[in-house]
């Protein structure tokens, strides 16, 4: 922590330059390494504003396209049978706010920037087994329960909080189960239902160590890695057999 | 002591592995079976993904296979040249089996086909061997004699005018190779499809249909199962990349002790004892799982990452 008073403190003498801009802000970390220990990671973002608003702080990260699938009674066997793919899905989603969402008082703006889960434009690209129009939410709320069931999806909108006019901060959770990529964090400044500053830091989360290792060598290189696989295992029941004696 | 499975992505007890590693290694040395038909529904119970779990147990597979062909190719066991015919059949097989596997992912329906095979499967050997090893108890009972050798069974099939007739020396008879290709075939889908050997299939297979002696029946079998379970480990991490080494690996250590401590108890005990205690463990396991196919879920949706 005192590393980060530190960083803070010239960070305070540096915004007096940065006066000309109406929100500057920075985080304590700025790269995540996830190792075979990682349990989550808190990231502290600070900050200032040069004007008056409400801030609004947006952490998404990779997108991937999802499909969402349902299960249905077929001659009394459970089977998925309608599915909504949808087109890039953020993998993780998290928000904090100075006050309640509502009082920015401008839902279009908020629903075309995506702040906030009921905000979040969901793009079906490939629907099947008859799925009608209006069934198309209760796929897009699964796939939000989904994510929020996993920490992925914050449930909550955690706060910002001020220390006098002028600085804000507040703490980024990561959670254990976070996906490799780029994530950004985004910073908004609204006054009045008008949006009037935003500034967009991006974080990098990579794993490290022998699982990262593992899963590359079986992403990239499968066949090498099937190979490997099976030579591991003929020279384990080799190995097994000259220990236990010829039985 | 928990271990992240790289693959599998998911936290594990390491000790839960060994132990269940273990457990099919008993089995397999108790009944002198791969054990693998029960290891994929275990993993699939403790959480692994089933396309994991079938790829995984099949990568385990050839570990245990490798020791067992080792034991009997010391005791000139194997039927080198039929072991060849039946393994063509499964590499055919296998290669099917896992295009079939890389489909039914893609259409959101593996672990429904996973599950189903595995319970029509699962109840029907069980079934059978319950009734099989309760006659056998009762008439051992009564009569207290030898073991029943089996029938050869299906004869008209060997009989039949196929064509491309081969000699087979080790197990001393002549049959159309496309008998012992198609048996291989079929175990060759089991295999890709369920991660077991295949063997259960197989070795009746051989003893009835082929008409080939026991003595080399085993061996045999698992010549061709070594060399299938490794296509089908090398197809399955290419085409799913759903093999998890590290799974594997504490399994293999698992079975390999196991194993030791089954073949004690195999001794110990008479075998249509043990056959009726495989057939109440295969059907708890059948049941378990096919509850899970008709009680309705506590979620409908499922949700999956597109590639």
């Amino acid at each position: 922590m005192k590393k980060i008073f530190l960083i803070l403190f010239f960070f305070i003498i540096g915004l007096a330059e940065a006066n000309a801009k109406p929100i500057v802000a920075d985080l304590s970390i700025r790269s995540v390494d996830i190792d075979h220990d990682f349990t989550g990671l808190d990231i502290l973002l600070f900050g200032a504003r040069n004007d008056v608003g409400r801030i609004v702080v947006v952490v998404r990260g990779p997108q991937r396209n999802y499909i969402v699938r349902k299960k249905e009674q077929i001659a009394g066997i459970w089977v998925n049978s309608k599915s909504v793919e949808f087109k890039n899905v953020n993998d993780f989603y998290s928000l904090a706010a100075t006050n309640p969402l509502f009082e920015i008082r401008n839902e279009n703006l908020l629903s075309s920037l995506d702040i906030g889960l009921e905000n979040i434009e969901f793009e079906p690209i490939d629907i099947r087994g008859g799925v009608k129009t209006h069934e198309i939410d209760d796929f897009a709320e699964a796939l939000v329960k989904n994510k929020q069931n996993q920490n992925l999806y914050a449930k909550d909108i955690s706060r910002v909080s001020f220390w006098g006019e002028t600085l804000f901060r507040t703490v980024l959770e990561f959670p254990k189960n976070i996906s490799r990529g780029w994530y950004t964090a985004e910073i908004f400044l609204f006054n009045d239902g008008i949006l009037s500053a935003v500034q967009s830091t991006p974080i990098r989360v990579s794993k490290t160590g022998f699982e990262a290792f593992m899963f590359d060598f079986a992403h990239k290189s499968s066949f090498f890695y099937g190979v490997f696989c099976v030579v591991m295992a003929v020279f384990s029941g080799w190995a097994a057999s000259a220990i236990f004696g010829r039985m | 002591m928990q271990i992240y499975l790289p693959i599998a992505e998911l936290p594990v007890n390491i000790f839960m592995l060994l132990g269940l590693g273990g457990l099919g290694g008993v089995l397999a040395g108790m009944f002198g079976i791969g054990g693998g038909f029960l290891l994929t529904p275990f993993l699939m119970f403790i959480g692994v993904p089933p396309a994991v779990a079938v790829a995984t147990s099949t990568n385990q597979i050839i570990a245990s296979s490798v020791s067992g062909f080792l034991a009997h190719w010391y005791r000139n066991n194997v039927d080198i040249k039929m072991g060849i015919f039946l393994l063509f059949g499964g590499l055919f097989g296998a290669s099917i089996g896992v295009w079939l596997f890389t489909i039914l992912k893609d259409l959101g329906q593996i672990d429904l086909a996973i599950s189903l095979s595995y319970v029509i499967f699962l109840g029907t050997i069980g079934v059978l061997m319950g009734v099989e090893s309760t006659k056998a108890i009762i008439k051992h009972k009564r009569q207290g004699g030898d073991e029943i050798e089996p029938e050869v069974k299906m004869a008209w099939l060997r009989e039949a005018n196929l064509p491309w007739k081969v000699r087979f020396h080790r197990s001393n008879l002549t049959v159309s190779a496309i008998l012992p290709i198609s048996v291989g075939a079929l175990a060759g889908i089991l295999v890709s499809l369920m991660g077991i050997g295949g063997g259960f299939i197989m070795i009746p297979a051989m003893i009835y249909i082929l008409g080939m002696p026991t003595s080399v029946v085993v061996g045999t079998s698992l010549f061709q199962i070594v060399f299938t379970t490794s296509l089908v480990t090398i197809l399955h991490a290419v085409n799913t990349q759903s093999v998890d080494i590290v799974l594997a690996f504490l399994l293999i250590i698992g079975g390999v002790v196991g194993a030791q401590f089954g073949t004690m108890i195999s001794l110990k005990l008479p075998s249509e004892k043990l056959r009726w205690m495989l057939a109440i463990l295969v059907l708890m396991v059948c049941i378990r799982l096919a509850l899970g196919l008709f009680l309705e879920p506590d979620n409908l949706y499922s949700v999956t990452v597109v590639e």
